[in-house]
């Protein structure tokens, strides 16, 4: 941290810094937790500064806000007419050991002391979403001056500087989003996003994990059921295959409505058998996702941490159940960017190599320590084994009767 | 508790050639002091004493589960008729010495290959996004005879060799949610057998001998060898025929790199 200038009066200030902290927004060390973000800013947090001052008494303590090519400590950029810092905190101490609480949104509003409204107070949460106060994605600097101010307004003794950055605005989304067909899960992929300070993404799923009824009660898509069992193809009224309940028996001729409640329903899909994945390609039935939107928090269905990650699982789906899912990148201060194009798909039962072993008639599995009969050969096995260590043991005997 | 038979006769074997393995060690006597060296070895100084045989071994996999099954190919219909890579680490403790032949001494082995694949669905038999995997540890322990006497009293650098013991093969097969599991068998096993195998080292010191003398005065790698070996791991349970054992053997030739130090 900057140490200012110190002048002839003997006014000191100092920011612990192990010591500061916030109201809300508490991240990982590996997410700024000291930075500020769109959650931070929108939640009106505070953040709390322990001080340690000497010879305080008479002076006002003030901590002004400037960006990286500010200079607080000059009347001219504090109160001049192109003030290029602006007043986040203004009190007067009453120990040695005082706390500053200093409100996000006077950080992030910049309300510099030419604007009609200016000062401690002033941020607004339209600050927050102000595109005039940040419209990159990459986080910004901004320097807190933690000064006492004589009453002409001339710094008095030595302050503080305190850099923190701001990043206001999530990571642009990914593009090329596609959902892969699995047991109860859906495969993402897409094209990694470009921003720089990328940290991971989250995924968004309609319906969410868990309220899959609801929504198919609701939809607008024609529904059957079909025995899988004889995986009877059953045309939807559109003329597009079929998909496969089985979980339903003795159903497949029952057409529902997607309206009936307490079953089950599985929606109608073009599935294109052709190609290596059956992929759906239907419009997404959605309204709740819209791509180039902030996503809405409560349709959060999972994601991955790594920037580089250009694949993921959504798990906990249901089978034949039609998934939107839409993705949105998430930055270091946890941020998250506007979501991706619609993709949709329906989980399905799959066979992976050892469902196939047993339905072929395989009995193996259990575990390491799963124990079988073994057959005649055990013994040969080990006969063999053994002569080869008799042999070994015989002639090296031998060799040593003959040896002088 | 059936299959400890084949765990106490591995675990027998190994013992017992570990013994003759322990005895050998104690006469503390070098091996290449035996008898009177001719061919291009017969100009070399004396070497540092050769205890062990360590091989680097590499090759194309492809397990025999299919062969448990008269029409079904579970394997080959998730991961096609394509070989995997294989691969390996053999020690093997030459503990004696035999005058006029060669050595003679128990190996141990473990390798590694995997296999993944799309999943299939279940509907129309496509693939689907979902991952299946099989891995297989195949390990084995047997008595090995490696001829040298060519290599050490020739000018023929060559080195039959032959293995022959018990195998022993871990496996384990996975999903993009964790451990494979039907009807609540989890799928991982392990399955053991017989393992044998017929091979020849090409004796890298014939090209260089001189830097094979210094390799040795640095390092105490008296040989080292470029091998080509068929290998016969036959995990099938000893025979069993009731399918429940995973056929993770397999045929296959291996090839790489071993050191006698």
């Amino acid at each position: 941290m900057l140490a200012l200038a110190a002048s002839a009066q003997a006014q000191t200030v100092t920011v612990t810094e192990s010591g500061i902290s916030r109201d809300t927004g508490f991240r990982s060390q590996a997410q700024n937790p000291l930075w500020i973000s769109l959650a931070d800013c929108t939640a009106d947090d505070v953040l709390h500064f322990p001080l340690q001052v000497a010879n305080y008494s008479g002076y006002s303590l003030e901590v002004w806000a400037g960006g990286a090519s500010a200079d607080c400590r000059t009347t001219e950029s504090r109160n001049g007419t192109a003030a290029a810092c602006w007043q986040a905190y203004a009190g007067t101490p009453t120990s040695i050991t005082p706390t500053v609480d200093i409100r996000v949104r006077d950080v992030i509003g910049q309300h510099h002391p030419y604007d009609s409204t200016h000062g401690p107070g002033a941020g607004t949460l339209a600050d927050c979403s102000s595109t005039s106060v940040q419209s990159a994605g990459a986080p910004q600097a901004v320097t807190l001056y933690f000064m006492f101010v004589q009453s002409g307004g001339a710094l008095a003794g030595s302050g503080y500087a305190w850099n923190t950055k701001f990043d206001l605005v999530g990571p642009t989304a990914p593009s090329g989003v596609s959902a892969g067909i699995g047991e109860q899960l859906l495969v993402l992929d897409w094209t990694q996003s470009v921003d720089t300070d990328l940290l991971g993404y989250n995924f968004y799923c309609d319906p969410t994990p868990g309220n899959e009824a609801a929504a198919a009660h609701g939809g607008a898509f024609d529904a059957s059921i079909v025995d899988a069992a004889t995986a009877d193809a059953i045309e939807c009224d559109d003329g597009s295959a079929s998909v496969t309940d089985a979980g339903a028996d003795d159903a497949a001729d029952a057409d529902l409505d997607a309206g009936d409640a307490g079953t089950k329903l599985p929606l109608c899909s073009s599935l294109d058998a052709g190609s290596d994945a059956a992929v759906y390609t239907g419009s997404c039935p959605t309204s709740t996702l819209v791509p180039g939107q902030l996503p809405p928090a409560t349709h959060y269905c999972g994601g991955v941490t790594s920037p580089t990650a250009t694949s993921g699982r959504i798990e906990g789906l249901q089978n034949f159940y039609l998934y939107s899912v839409a993705i949105a990148g998430v930055d270091s201060v946890g941020n998250v960017g506007p979501i991706s194009d619609i993709a949709c798909e329906e989980p399905q039962p799959v066979d992976d190599f050892f469902k196939l072993y047993r339905r072929a008639g395989g009995q193996a599995g259990g575990g390491f320590c799963a124990t079988s009969h073994v057959g005649q050969g055990a013994a040969s096995g080990f006969a063999l084994v053994a002569a080869v260590g008799v042999a070994t043991l015989l002639v090296r005997r031998r060799r040593r009767r003959g040896a002088p | 508790m059936r299959a400890a038979p084949a765990t106490f006769a591995c675990l027998a074997a190994v013992a017992l050639l570990g013994s003759t393995a322990s005895a050998r060690a104690d006469d503390d006597e070098p091996s290449g002091d035996v008898g009177p060296l001719t061919g291009y070895r017969s100009h070399r100084p004396s070497e540092s004493p050769q205890r062990f045989a360590l091989e680097l071994r590499f090759g194309p996999y492809r397990p025999d589960i299919d062969s448990d099954f008269d029409t079904a190919t579970p394997y080959d219909t998730v991961f096609g008729g394509g070989r995997r890579l294989y691969l390996g680490l053999e020690l093997d403790w030459q503990a004696l010495r035999i005058p006029g032949v060669g050595t003679l001494g128990p190996g141990l082995s473990v390798g590694y290959t995997h296999m993944s694949a799309n999943a299939k669905l279940s509907s129309t038999g496509a693939d689907s996004a979902e991952q299946t995997t099989l891995s297989i540890m195949p390990m084995y322990a047997v008595g090995v005879l490696r001829i040298d006497v060519l290599a050490r009293e020739t000018a023929i650098p060559l080195v039959p060799y032959a293995k022959a013991g018990l195998g022993y093969g871990l496996w384990w097969a996975a999903n993009d949610t964790g451990t494979s599991t039907v009807d609540g068998v989890k799928g991982r096993g392990a399955t053991a057998g017989t393992h044998w195998a017929l091979g020849g080292m090409f004796l890298l010191d014939a090209i260089d001998p001189r830097a094979s003398v210094q390799l040795d005065n640095e390092t105490g790698v008296n040989n080292s060898y470029f091998y080509f070996e068929w290998m016969r791991s036959n995990l099938d349970g000893f025979g069993d025929s009731t399918h429940s054992k995973l056929r993770v053997g397999t045929s296959t030739w291996v090839m790489g790199l071993a050191l006698e130090m």
